[in-house]
């Protein structure tokens, strides 16, 4: 090859490069304009938000793994969240007169993101616990148990969490509540015989396990695991009734009084007004109401 | 022993050997000379089947290398067979070819333990015995890289002669080394000639090829242009382009 | 310095979890996989190689394929694929039962890395120059002895220094494993940062293993490229070496 051809060749090689570089840049630009604008009839409840320091950019930053249906999923085919959870954020926001965008965020990782201030708020069927409360403050907004995926038919008599789970193969995600449940377990009733739990980074990972006969049974949010019973197509079946149904919350750094404050009083206004109620009803999920 | 009839082979386009005759008898020392270019080593490599050849035949004591006739068209033959044949001949190469992660002795014996499934004893004296007689004694247990260029072409020869061939090819032998050694390996191949051993060399020594070759022939363009005996070849040649040729290097 | 105070890391946490069982347990996952997988890799990489360089188009077209297969496809897929895909078509119970997430894992990094390997060990051969096997060849050897014998162990010394990238790869890439429910370091260490909220010095522990353990094999590749080098002007020195010299002596190693 001539130096002249090769040079050339170089020299679109580099061209072809920069404009790919170009692209990715103005790609990821527009990543961050995805949100929505509340609707023009919701008109703020006169909550003051000219105090809260994360609110000033207009926009409510939320936080949350997308992959626990029915509180927080991608619409099938789209890369548009919805989910009970999703609509409870959009009606506080709109109520808090901001618009309101969602950064998917792996459930094991929320907590940490959220105290370095990656966003301003965590939604994502958090279970308010002790050592959770030593990281952040919450706002309870639901409450809600957990549920037991089995095979359809039950084969192995799973009652609930207890001795029936001992020696057997659960399939859970990762940083979650219900790990500390069979972690409990298995130094208690099961310390002879250990619940052998595996993990995952997404329930519907965990989910899939069970489906393919890696383990016994799946433990999950009580609505989640009626969802993934519900979707299996009669392979799958959930243990009533839930268990130790707990307050979840709306998570919210250490630091930031303010803006828990106005969350609260969001809260408070759209269960005044009913919507929270509407809201619930639509995702036929009356019974995880706030006690 | 020797016979090839009508020797063609081609790379791509370029046509490199044009039709190959020649006869070498049993005992007989054939020296091969010509210009570079002429085929003369393309046409070695064909004899042993590390080239196929395009057209024509070559035996080697009878038997076709590298091939069988079937229904009177060539059949390329299974690679069991090929290499069986290619074991009755021996090829010594210009750059030696040493197998460097072995010693002298173990370049020698490696053939003989795999291909003919010599027990250990006696192929180690067989080589001992090879390297005796190219006089690297001493240099049983020495590598490649330990030995000089002289040195590494007298193992290569010990190696080759390890299989007991019935013909040897030598494709320029002697061009790679510096002037001092290229006598040292000459001798080798001298006695090796007196001993009897069907030869076809391709080289440029001249003395040597005085000296020892029973028949020299002139290759140039693919073709055997002339042959005879070295002295009537060097001092009488009748081809015009030997003349050219042989006043350039005599 | 105010920032200094702003850095929230306990190192006691780094201590007490340094030597945790359920930490050493998943290193152990970790090379125990990491080493089955990168054995079957180099057998079949060679075994692939080989078959790459044959002149029958048929032998080479096969390895191509599957060379270009694994090659194609993200790891964490092929897990997928091979764990829950293949649970989910067959259905047997035998299989079922056999078929656990660790063999399929180390066997899915095992096919996956013989792609790799293949492409190496192929470049090593190319590397011998084709004298040798014009020598082994009117020597009387077939193509598969010339391989074994003259080809391969020649080509091993080009073949060393990619493959152990490869191996330090693998040792981390065994972390994708947790896509199919595998613990190994990387992930034993992010269970543990959920549970305790104590993130940055689980993943520290992580690191620091990590690094002993690439540490080890860096040192050891070292060592067997010095030992594959025959020419005593090529060898290469290493730490090791070079603190035997200091210690007094070599006597030819």
């Amino acid at each position: 090859m001539s130096p002249r051809s090769l040079s050339r060749i170089s020299l679109l090689v580099f061209v072809a490069l920069a404009l790919a570089a170009v692209l990715a840049f103005a790609a990821c630009k527009d990543d961050k304009k995805e949100g929505t604008t509340p609707p023009a009839d919701q008109t703020p409840a006169g909550i003051d938000i000219s105090g809260v320091p994360e609110l000033q950019d207009g926009v409510l930053n939320v936080g949350s793994d997308i992959a626990y249906a029915p509180f927080e999923f991608y619409i099938e085919g789209t890369e548009t969240e919805d989910g009970l959870d999703i609509d409870i954020a959009k009606a506080i926001a709109a109520e808090l007169g901001v618009d309101i965008e969602f950064i998917n965020t792996g459930f094991d990782g929320l907590i940490p993101a959220l105290q370095s201030a990656e966003f301003d708020i965590l939604v994502s069927a958090m279970t308010i616990r002790p050592d959770r409360e030593d990281q952040i403050d919450f706002v309870p907004y639901i409450t809600v148990g957990t549920g037991i995926v089995v095979p359809a038919g039950n084969p192995d008599n799973i009652t609930g969490l207890d001795e029936s789970l001992c020696g057997l193969t659960l399939a859970v995600q990762v940083a979650t509540i219900q790990v500390t449940f069979l972690e409990d377990l298995n130094e208690g009733a099961c310390a002879d015989n250990n619940v052998d739990i595996v993990t995952f980074d997404t329930n519907p990972l965990a989910v899939e396990d069970l489906r393919t006969g890696g383990s016994d049974a799946n433990f999950s949010d009580f609505p989640v695991a009626a969802e993934d019973a519900a979707q299996s197509d009669g392979e799958l079946e959930v243990v009533e009734p839930q268990i130790d149904p707990e307050p979840y919350g709306i998570g919210v750094d250490k630091g930031s009084t303010e803006l828990k404050g106005v969350i609260a009083d969001a809260l408070q206004a759209i269960r005044d007004s009913g919507e929270y109620d509407q809201i619930l009803a639509k995702w036929e999920l009356e019974g995880v109401a706030l006690q | 022993m020797f016979r090839a009839v009508d020797v063609h082979k081609r790379f791509g386009r370029l046509e490199v050997l044009r039709g190959v005759d020649m006869d070498v008898a049993r005992g007989e020392v054939v020296v091969v000379i010509g210009p570079s270019g002429s085929g003369k080593t393309t046409f070695l490599r064909c004899i042993n089947h590390l080239e196929r050849v395009d057209g024509g035949k070559i035996y080697v004591d009878g038997e076709l290398v590298g091939y069988r006739e079937k229904n009177g068209r060539l059949v390329e033959d299974r690679e069991a067979e090929v290499a069986r044949k290619r074991a009755a001949i021996g090829m010594v190469f210009q750059r030696f070819n040493l197998f460097p992660h072995l010693t002298a002795l173990g370049n020698v014996v490696e053939a003989p333990l795999r291909v003919k499934k010599l027990p250990r004893r006696e192929a180690d004296e067989l080589g001992r015995g090879l390297l005796q007689k190219v006089g690297l004694a001493e240099k049983l247990n020495a590598y490649p890289s330990q030995l000089s260029g002289g040195q590494q072409q007298r193992v290569a020869i010990a190696r080759a002669l390890a299989m007991q061939p019935k013909l040897m090819l030598f494709d320029e032998a002697t061009s790679a080394l510096d002037p001092e050694l290229v006598g040292e390996v000459l001798e080798v191949m001298k006695s090796l000639a007196r001993e009897g051993m069907t030869m076809i060399v391709v080289s440029h020594e001249m003395g040597f090829a005085r000296e020892v070759a029973d028949r020299i022939v002139f290759m140039d363009e693919g073709v055997i242009m002339e042959e005879g005996p070295p002295e009537e070849l060097f001092t009488r040649p009748l081809q015009p382009r030997t003349q050219a040729f042989l006043s350039k290097i005599l | 310095m105010d920032w200094l105070l702003a850095i929230r890391f306990d190192l006691d946490t780094v201590g007490d979890f340094l030597f945790d069982p359920i930490i050493l347990r998943a290193m152990r996952q970790t090379l125990q996989i990491a080493a089955l997988a990168m054995v079957l890799g180099v057998v079949l990489g060679v075994v692939l190689a080989v078959m790459r360089v044959s002149r029958n188009p048929i032998v080479s077209g096969l390895a191509g394929v599957y060379v270009w297969f694994w090659r194609a496809t993200p790891v964490v897929l092929q897990l997928l694929i091979m764990y829950f895909g293949l649970r989910q078509l067959i259905e047997d119970d035998l299989f079922r039962d056999n078929w656990t997430r660790w063999r399929a894992a180390v066997i899915t990094f095992g096919l996956n890395e013989a792609a790799y390997m293949a492409e190496i060990v192929r470049g090593g051969i190319l590397s011998v120059e084709s004298g040798q096997m014009d020598a082994a060849k009117s020597l009387g050897m077939t193509n598969l002895q010339a391989m074994r014998r003259v080809i391969l162990p020649q080509a091993l010394r080009v073949v060393v220094p990619p493959t152990g990238n490869e191996l330090i790869a693998m040792l981390k890439n065994t972390s994708v494993a947790f896509a199919i429910g595998v613990v190994e370091l990387m992930n034993a260490a992010k269970i543990q940062a959920a549970q305790s909220f104590k993130v940055m010095e689980m993943y520290t522990v992580a690191a620091f293993w990590y690094l002993v353990l690439v540490s080890i094999f860096s040192l050891l590749q070292a060592e067997l490229e010095r030992a594959l080098t025959i020419s005593e002007r090529e060898r290469p020195e290493t730490l090791f070496s070079r603190a035997l010299t200091l210690m007094g002596g070599r006597r030819g190693i």
